[in-house]
């Protein structure tokens, strides 16, 4: 009787061998490809909205995006700024009179 | 003028249309390659899946070609956009599966029964060119991850290599490698289990 091993061996050669014997053709037809032009049509439409919007055009202003928000933030640590403060003045100052504080519960 | 390459635009050329918004220019990517893609598709998924494979992995193409840097040629770009589409496919194949794994009948304990039981070239060849076989392979190829199945097929069934598998997947060599040495003992293992629940059988219906 042969090993065990041996028996793997031949089983695992038969199943490449029938792996490669296997016939696979494929030929692209026109309704396939019709239906992928649609699709791509169909994502050109819908991405195009995106792209437009924050596509490209968001990453030419990161760098000074980035730039802008150093210097703002130089700014506010040097000028003595207390954002904390500044949202509580808007708050309790309520100047236009719209009763803001009153919405939060505040008297 | 009879020049070929004055007739028909590059794949680079084609590619920089599309990207500059010429939509319809794709179109010529499908023709040219659009068999290629399916018979790589057709390799390693359900034949019945391989339109909707094909489909997906050219929308992937037309949505990546932004990202195609020209450092390797078009037609390896394609083919690792189509291998991993198939990956892809497995992977959510075996997450919605939801019925059993299939279990072999005894047709191809029988077909196990008589590749084992003969040593000569003729009776393996005639096995392995038999419907059961492709059928056993499929049962073991179920049996394993998708992960594995794709190395076992890109490595052990196609004959890859390392680095040709690691460009198609996208991964490094270091885990090609181990992914392919503990695919190939899982295989063997999966292999092992059907000689022996086989020969359990035999011996059952002789004693």
């Amino acid at each position: 009787m042969k090993g065990l091993r041996e028996d793997v061996q031949r089983v695992e050669k038969a199943l490449i061998s029938a792996y490669r014997g296997q016939e696979r053709s494929f030929e692209m037809s026109s309704r396939l490809k019709a239906a992928i032009m649609s699709s791509i049509g169909q994502s050109e439409v819908n991405g195009g909205v995106w792209d437009a919007l924050f596509g490209r055009a968001v990453w030419r202003f990161a760098a000074a995006t980035c730039l802008v928000a150093v210097v703002l933030l130089f700014f506010a640590a040097h000028s003595g700024l207390d954002t904390e403060y500044e949202i509580a003045r808007l708050i309790l100052d309520d100047s236009a009179d719209i009763v803001l504080a009153q919405s939060f519960g505040i008297n | 003028m009879n020049d070929k390459s004055v007739q028909e635009p590059s794949d680079i050329d084609i590619v920089q249309r599309v990207n500059d918004g010429d939509t319809e220019a794709f179109g010529l990517l499908v023709d040219r390659y659009g068999d290629a893609v399916g018979r790589i598709v057709a390799r390693h998924v359900p034949s019945e899946s391989v339109e909707e494979v094909t489909h997906d992995v050219f929308v992937s193409i037309y949505r990546s070609l932004p990202t195609f840097g020209a450092r390797s040629s078009f037609g390896r770009w394609i083919s690792s956009i189509a291998v991993r589409g198939c990956h892809d496919f497995w992977r959510n194949h075996y997450r919605k599966r939801e019925v059993s794994l299939s279990s072999l009948t005894e047709d191809h304990q029988g077909w196990l029964d008589v590749l084992l039981a003969d040593d000569s070239r003729e009776i393996f060849e005639r096995q392995a060119a038999q419907r059961e076989a492709r059928e056993v392979l499929e049962y073991a190829l179920d049996r394993l991850s998708a992960d594995d199945r794709m190395i076992v097929t890109l490595m052990h069934l196609d004959g890859l290599s390392v680095r040709e598998t690691a460009d198609l997947l996208g991964w490094s060599s270091v885990r090609v490698k181990v992914r392919a040495h503990r695919s190939r003992q899982r295989m063997k293992k999966i292999i092992m289990e059907l000689i022996e629940e086989g020969r359990k059988t035999s011996d059952e219906g002789t004693s």
